[in-house]
């Protein structure tokens, strides 16, 4: 999911990815409530999270309706 | 990745047979990588309010030695309180942050020690920072170049 989501702001201007490290940030983690990972949230919609390795496709679909 | 001792006494925290891999993977990098750690230099006395970082010296070690093996990596480590406009820019408030350049245009970010299990992921970023970027099928590409608004993607790993 990291290197997706890299390379998905690679391709569009207007996407930032950020990879955080869930056990050193433990604040910014439970403020998403990260029970797992990879947990991929979208414009900070914690509700729509994404739980696991999802394929490009999906992760494009969840961008194109956030 | 466990750490050794290197010729000049420093732990390397890239053994030796590593490197080799590494430096052949690096080969593969069509373009620069500005790789920036924002980091906080370890001080003597401990600073009312302040979290001291854990992972930043390790973070430092790491990225300057990847940056010795990958000669197409330009690694610049950027104490936190010392660069905070730059910090500004590249929207770091936290360490240890690493803002990848190249093909990323600083818009990918690493947050915390990119070692360990994480070093495969981290690593995966970096190159295809530094790729022509076109093993993405072009459908993806399309659809992705029509976004009209901001995304921001946040992907959470651990190290275990």
């Amino acid at each position: 999911m990291a290197s997706l989501a890299v390379t998905f702001s690679m391709i569009s201007p207007r996407i930032t990815a950020e990879i955080i490290e869930a056990q050193e940030f433990t604040d910014i983690a439970s403020r998403y409530t990260v029970m797992g990972v990879p947990r991929t949230v979208i414009n900070d919609n914690n509700d729509d999270a994404l739980e696991g390795a999802v394929p490009a496709d999906v992760l494009l679909q969840k961008i194109l309706e956030a | 990745m466990c750490a050794e001792r290197s010729y000049d006494g420093r732990m390397a925290m890239i053994k030796e047979k590593d490197r080799a891999t590494l430096a052949q993977l690096g080969e593969k990098l069509t373009q620069d990588v500005d790789v920036t750690l924002y980091t906080q230099r370890a001080s003597a006395l401990a600073v009312p309010g302040v979290i001291p970082c854990e992972t930043c010296e390790a973070a430092e070690d790491l990225l300057q030695e990847l940056g010795e093996i990958i000669p197409k990596l330009h690694v610049t480590i950027a104490d936190l309180v010392e660069n905070l406009e730059q910090a500004e820019e590249d929207d770091v408030n936290r360490v240890p942050t690493i803002v990848l350049g190249g093909r990323a245009q600083r818009r990918a970010r690493f947050m915390g020690f990119p070692g360990g299990y994480e070093f495969a992921t981290f690593m995966s970023a970096v190159l295809e920072a530094g790729s022509a970027g076109e093993d993405v099928p072009d459908v993806l590409r399309a659809k992705l170049g029509e976004l009209s608004k901001p995304v921001d993607i946040k992907v959470f790993v651990t190290p275990s």
